[in-house]
């Protein structure tokens, strides 16, 4: 989908937060006081700084609490390289967002990998250094007593008179950091960021580099932050470290983002158009008692987290929703969706196919051999041998059945196919090349999709999205994956959810998810581990027929699983671990006869 | 020689500060899981008691610890029946939001409380020094110490020897195993939090002889020790203690070697290498986060 | 549930019309004349920017007491500025929305210059009396009267005195004292600290030992070990009140207290570090704006000496536990109470042109802070200067320069010097 493209369709999904977000250009036109002229510049910067911080922090669901660093670098960058050198701020904001592109790598690069809390605490520690740079190197930043912006009023130096041409910068700002936002959210990226922000891990098994898309993200959101922070000191005309890159700056971007609705495009600008308002009126209103409006904000804080965790954006959609109900008019779209990929529309509006189509080795060079073969792999934890020098082959096309009691050591071979665990020693060999070293992403890309045992469903986001998530593996067209993922939803028949956050599915729906999720990477090898489980006895007959429409349209399939019954019904061939060795591969018949496997099970039963 | 040695006893002593007030986060951190980025502001409260009880009655800090820190326990208490016990399961982003927004509006409680005044408890003790040879040693710096690693010692039994430590320990180890035997989850996360927040509480009364108190006094304490924690490996309360005493050792060193302004600097920058390279912490030994 | 979140979102929304009402009730008949004040009264520089505020609101009320201005009376607007952003935007609601035409202001020099350049723009005049950054009046702002000494000048006042009249009580010449520089490091002690570097160097005084440390710091050891072994004959230094105080104890206890402490400002010379440090601060030196000073040196007019005598009364009223007094309340009164009792009387009009003509072009000869009025085009006030104090008996006494001074200096070297 083209950004055009992404627009338009948001557009047509947020009119209401849309109209608003325009029209609000009009206010500070229309306000005659200097004072509110101010307010309405600073809501339009701090909106689009939100906005700015959202993008990764909202999408991921890792909280920066050190993005003043970049508010910082932009500032004095711009700042430093007019008053040094005489450069218009407007090309030294690009610089500074240069700088903080390299910024971010440096902190990204080592940061990114952390998780939750360490995380949020390290964005701290960056800042906390960066302050202390900016005290101490004074020779740039002029040290704490700051850096001043002599007034001298000119299109080129950024420098105006009045507060107006201020207020349409920074509404500018807002809307570049607003459509980027929705563009990202209507993209690969996005989808793969909410997912990310989801479950990392079922993320990489869908073929997202989740390294590679979270760092894009931080470096992008530190650009546009940094953009911010230039306005910012041009705005001000004076800088110090502690009023630009102080922690206070960094909370009041978080609050913003998270009381609009972190992770959704106009929560943060939403956020700011009455936060940044009410506190400054707050602070102007309530001066007889110092520390009362401070108090008061923290309390409003409090309470809107305790009890709208998710914003004031979300909870507005509902009362559109309803006001649109009751007056029965086609207007419930002021509110739209909340998270990419969760509108239902699509599904209706790209005919699916009624099975996906074929496995992707269309293009790819011929290859006789077994589509998998596993060489002596072994795995151990610690002392624990989880699997013992295995080997296995997968043949072209087959359904094999990979069974033996708990603890021998089944999912673990599946991890490690995928790249999850590393190899303690052997070899993977896909189509004959070696995927031993490879990272999850890049072995799903190469065409080895998994469904987990406890299902991974990308909770906050739509089926839909669930299931786009892979899709992008054979696409980078957002229009093209939401109608492979319909198609995946239809093959196991959960078009009908599509639109439902996926947090809502009941247990056979979300591993019905779980393979749609995978079929939408188009694999040429599906791993299925325990889809049966927990089912009643017609979902298992169901889901039996999808395992076999789905071999039969040509993906290689291997599954674990305890249903003996659908193990014989559906695989030409098992395979039997016990204690991470193979003990005996041949047809279902033979295995269920053959009394060294029923040793095995009935082994584990009296172990267990 | 002798400086390197006052340096790292320097170090230490205020290292056990670091650690008393850290340990109350370890513990909450490790066993609630919660990011309480409003921490340092118990801190102060327990400060402000203490100067109350000084400036109306005389009292040290060290006799009105007893209510002192009965009241931090009730501060405590309510803290988590009011706001905490609603967020335990929420995403952690948003915890550590709301304890951002509870700093926000204690910081500025206590304004409209107390002033923005410098509050100072003078006590005899205030500059007295324990005299060791060639070494300084600060009177109510050494009995911070000692208190610090009598109390961490006494929580360490606790944890180790009484039922109500080992579901604690159980918790922190695995929240849903726990539960499934028999532990009640919310009691022993209300117990967690009062008890790291009586053992802050504590850290604040001492710390009182030692420096003025003021609304802003305990914002910079809570990011100290999550730093501290994290450093001594999450919910270890032996790791907390060596974290504490080496963030202290590191910024009396850099103070000195480098100079003052780059203390901060020196320990922010310790924290990030440690999370780089050894993200489960110097003292701990088991892996991350899990829960989180 | 669902009630207490329509309550909040009302709240939410009826907040900013609230306001929006109480803004916009003032818009009577002329008949006020309307000035503001911008002090930090919540973050980390409230302690003192609440009482120059209690200060303004003493001065405005003894305009009142006396008639107002120009037969109009005085009409007070307050605004808290924790930061410089939040003060630029309280400049903006003051002057936009309560019409003031004066701002007094504003204890940190990050705040006045944010408020000078919203003041600049706007045709407001700030009266500085807090800020002492140099670069409020290097910067062409013409709204600004900053009635107190710039920061450098204060540290060149302090190398000066110690090159004077301490080297030669110690046994050494004028430039072969050895000087130790310690300074918190935000503007403020930045400015100062500059200012005595640069002095230090033109008279040839050798710095052994420089260092600045953070407001936060929580361990001043390192200070004072990296003294100690510098071993200077003075130290100058430069603080807010609880880090002097944490300081001065940290070189008790190392053994590190020089011969000679100047304390320059804020800090050393707050009642609070003689009070806190007790009978230690016996001989410590303090530059600083004049404080504290004696009545005599008012002798020279009477009304002034009244209006010093009821200003301490009525500050200690609100501040029973502040006998000592207050240097950034006794400044900020003397910048308001001055402006409005000697300049705008006999200003042409009330405007910003007439007010600054006026402010330019008088001179007095004495204020409430014992120095004059003469302010120069760029709107700093020549005829101050620092005094030099220093601690006797739990006083402050100015041992310089000889037309204020109420005492000699004693205890140099200081009797608990160590090094």
């Amino acid at each position: 989908m083209s950004l055009k493209a992404a627009l338009r369709a948001s557009l047509a999904a947020h009119p209401v937060m849309w109209a608003l977000s325009a029209l609000s250009v009009a206010a500070p036109f229309a306000l005659d006081s200097r004072y509110y002229q101010d307010i309405a510049v600073m809501t339009f910067l701090w909106a689009g700084v939100a906005c700015a911080w959202n993008l990764y922090s909202g999408y991921c669901r890792r909280v920066s609490i050190g993005h003043a660093a970049f508010l910082g670098i932009g500032a004095y960058t711009s700042s430093a390289l007019f008053l040094n050198f005489g450069i218009s701020p407007w090309a030294g904001m690009l610089a500074g967002g240069l700088l903080s592109v390299a910024a971010a790598l440096l902190i990204g690069g080592s940061t990114l990998r952390m998780r939750g809390s360490f995380f949020v605490l390290s964005t701290i520690a960056f800042a906390k250094i960066l302050e202390v740079v900016a005290v101490t190197a004074k020779g740039v930043t002029g040290g704490s007593p700051g850096l001043l912006i002599p007034y001298r009023p000119g299109l080129a130096n950024m420098v105006f008179e009045g507060k107006l041409p201020y207020a349409l910068i920074c509404w500018g700002y807002m809307m570049l950091c607003l459509a980027i936002c929705v563009c990202v959210e209507r993209s690969k990226a996005g989808v793969r960021l909410s997912a990310i922000g989801e479950n990392r891990e079922a993320a990489e098994s869908l073929g997202v580099n989740s390294s590679g898309t979270m760092l894009a993200a931080f470096v992008a959101s530190a650009a546009l932050t940094s953009l911010g922070g230039s306005i910012f000191a041009q705005y001000f005309m004076f800088i110090e470290p502690s009023s630009v890159m102080g922690m206070g700056n960094s909370v009041n971007i978080i609050l913003l983002a998270i009381a609009g609705g972190m992770g959704t495009a106009f929560g943060p600008v939403l956020g700011s158009f009455i936060l940044t308002p009410l506190s400054n009126l707050l602070r102007g209103g309530l001066t007889e008692v110092s520390g009362l409006h401070g108090f008061v904000l923290g309390v409003i804080m409090i309470a809107v987290l305790l009890f709208r965790p998710d914003g004031i954006l979300p909870q507005l959609r509902i009362m559109c929703g309803r006001l649109a109900a009751a007056f029965g008019a086609g207007a419930g779209a002021a509110g739209g969706n909340a998270r990419p990929a969760e509108a239902a529309g699509p599904a209706a509006a790209h005919p699916a196919r009624p099975a996906p189509g074929p496995a992707r080795d269309a293009g790819a060079a011929p290859w006789d051999g077994p589509v998998l073969e596993l060489v002596s792999v072994s795995k151990s934890f610690g002392g624990l041998k989880a699997l013992n020098g295995l080997s296995l082959s997968v043949r072209e096309g087959e359904l094999l059945g990979l069974i033996g009691p708990n603890g021998s050591g089944k999912t673990t071979l599946f991890d490690c196919v995928t790249g999850a665990l590393p190899l303690s020693g052997g070899k993977v060999l896909f189509r004959g090349a070696d995927i031993s070293r490879m990272k999850p992403w890049e072995i799903a890309r190469a065409g080895i999709a998994r469904s987990y045992q406890v299902t991974q469903p990308f909770g906050g986001m739509s089926v839909l999205g669930n299931a786009m998530v892979g899709a992008f593996c054979v696409t980078g067209d957002y229009g093209e994956a939401e109608a492979a993922a319909a198609a995946s939803l239809m093959a196991v028949g959960l078009s009908h959810k599509s639109g439902a956050p996926a947090k809502s599915l009941n247990i056979g729906e979300r591993k019905k998810l779980e393979i749609a999720k995978a079929l939408s990477a188009r694999p040429s090898l599906l791993l299925l581990d325990e889809v049966m489980a927990g089912l009643t006895p017609t979902e298992v007959a169901e889901m039996g027929e999808i395992v076999a429409s789905i071999n039969r349209s040509g993906v290689t399939v291997v599954m674990i699983e305890h249903i003996m019954e659908a193990v014989t019904s559906l695989c030409e061939r098992v395979a039997v671990l016990n204690f991470g060795e193979k003990i005996m591969e041949g047809a279902p018949r033979e295995a269920l006869e053959s009394p060294e496997v029923a040793a095995a099970y009935l082994g584990a039963a009296d172990g267990s | 020689m002798e400086q390197i040695a006052q340096v790292l006893v320097s170090g230490l002593l205020s290292g056990g500060v670091y650690a008393l007030a850290s340990v109350g986060l370890a513990l909450i951190f490790g066993v609630v899981g919660l990011v309480n980025f409003a921490h340092g502001e118990y801190l102060m409260l327990a400060m402000y008691i203490a100067w109350l009880a000084y400036d109306l009655t005389g009292a040290s800090p060290y006799a009105s610890m007893p209510l002192n820190l009965a009241l931090m326990a009730v501060a405590g208490y309510l803290t988590f029946r009011i706001i905490m016990a609603r967020v335990i399961n929420a995403d952690h982003s948003i915890q550590m939001l709301i304890t951002l927004a509870l700093s926000m509006a204690l910081q500025n409680l206590a304004l409209m409380l107390w002033k923005a005044d410098y509050r100072t408890v003078r006590i005899e003790m205030t500059n007295q020094v324990i005299d060791a040879g060639f070494l300084v040693i600060s009177a109510p710096r050494a009995i911070a110490f000692a208190v610090a690693a009598l109390a961490s010692l006494l929580l360490y039994l606790f944890l180790q020897r009484t039922w109500a430590g080992t579901a604690m320990r159980a918790v922190a180890q695995d929240g849903r195993a726990a539960v499934l035997m028999g532990i009640s989850l919310r009691r022993v996360y209300g117990q967690a939090f009062v008890i790291g927040t009586v053992l802050v509480g504590l850290a604040g009364l001492l710390l009182s002889p030692i420096y003025p108190v003021f609304p802003l006094v305990g914002a910079g304490f809570s990011t100290l020790a999550f730093i501290v924690v994290v450093l001594g490996g999450l919910s270890s309360v032996p790791g907390a203690i060596a974290g504490g005493l080496l963030v202290g050792v590191v910024e009396s060193l850099a103070g000195y070697f480098a100079g003052p302004a780059y203390q901060q600097a020196a320990y922010f920058l310790l924290f990030i290498v440690v999370l780089i390279f050894r993200p489960e912490g110097i003292a701990g030994g088991r892996g991350g986060e899990r829960r989180r | 549930m669902r009630k207490i979140v329509f309550v909040l979102l009302a709240l939410l929304l009826a907040a900013p019309a609230l306001s929006a009402c109480g803004g916009s009730g003032d818009s009577g008949a002329d008949e006020t004349f309307k000035v503001g004040a911008i002090y930090p009264m919540s973050g980390s520089n409230a302690f003192q920017g609440q009482q120059c505020m209690a200060a303004v609101r003493i001065a405005v009320d003894f305009i009142n007491g006396k008639g107002g201005v120009q037969g109009r009376r005085l009409e007070l607007f307050e605004a808290d500025a924790p930061d410089p952003n939040a003060a630029a935007t309280e400049a903006g609601r003051l002057i936009d929305q309560k019409g003031v035409s004066v701002i007094f202001g504003s204890l940190a020099s990050g705040n006045a210059i944010a408020i000078a350049g919203v003041c600049e723009k706007s045709g407001a005049l700030l009266v500085e009396s807090g800020g002492i950054a140099d670069a409020l009046t290097d910067q062409g702002f013409r709204c600004v009267l900053r009635i107190l000494d710039k920061g450098g000048l204060r540290g060149a006042a302090g190398v000066d005195y110690l090159a004077d009249a301490v080297a030669g009580r110690l046994g050494k010449a004028g430039d072969k004292l050895r000087l130790a520089i310690i300074h918190e490091d935000s503007s403020y002690g930045e400015s100062v600290a500059a200012g005595a570097r640069s002095r230090a160097e033109e008279l040839g005084l050798p710095v052994v030992y420089d260092a600045s440390y953070s407001t936060s710091v929580r361990d001043m050891s390192a200070l004072a070990l990296g003294l100690r072994e510098a071993a200077p004959d003075a130290l100058i230094t430069v603080n807010y009140v609880d880090d002097a105080v944490l300081l001065f104890d940290t070189l008790r206890q190392y053994g590190a207290v020089p011969k000679v402490i100047m304390g320059c400002g804020a800090g050393t010379t707050s009642p609070k570090f003689a009070e806190d440090i007790g009978v230690d601060s016996d001989g410590i030196f303090c530059t600083d704006m004049p404080t504290n000073l004696s009545l005599d040196v008012f002798a020279s007019d009477e009304g002034i000496q009244a209006t010093v005598t009821a200003f301490r009364e009525a500050f200690l009223d609100v501040y029973p536990d502040m006998a000592g007094g207050s240097i950034a309340a006794e400044a900020a009164f003397a910048g308001a109470y001055t402006f409005l009792d000697g300049i705008a009387p006999s200003a042409a009009s009330l405007g910003f042109e007439d007010l600054r003509e006026a402010a330019l072009s008088i001179k007095l000869p004495l204020t409430t802070l014992g120095f004059g009025w003469d302010i120069g085009e760029d709107g700093q006030n020549y005829a101050a200067a620092a005094n030099i104090n220093q601690w006797q008996g739990g006083k402050v006494i100015t041992v310089h320069p000889s037309k204020m001074k109420n005492g000699e200096a004693v205890n140099v070297p200081l009797p608990i010097a160590d090094i």
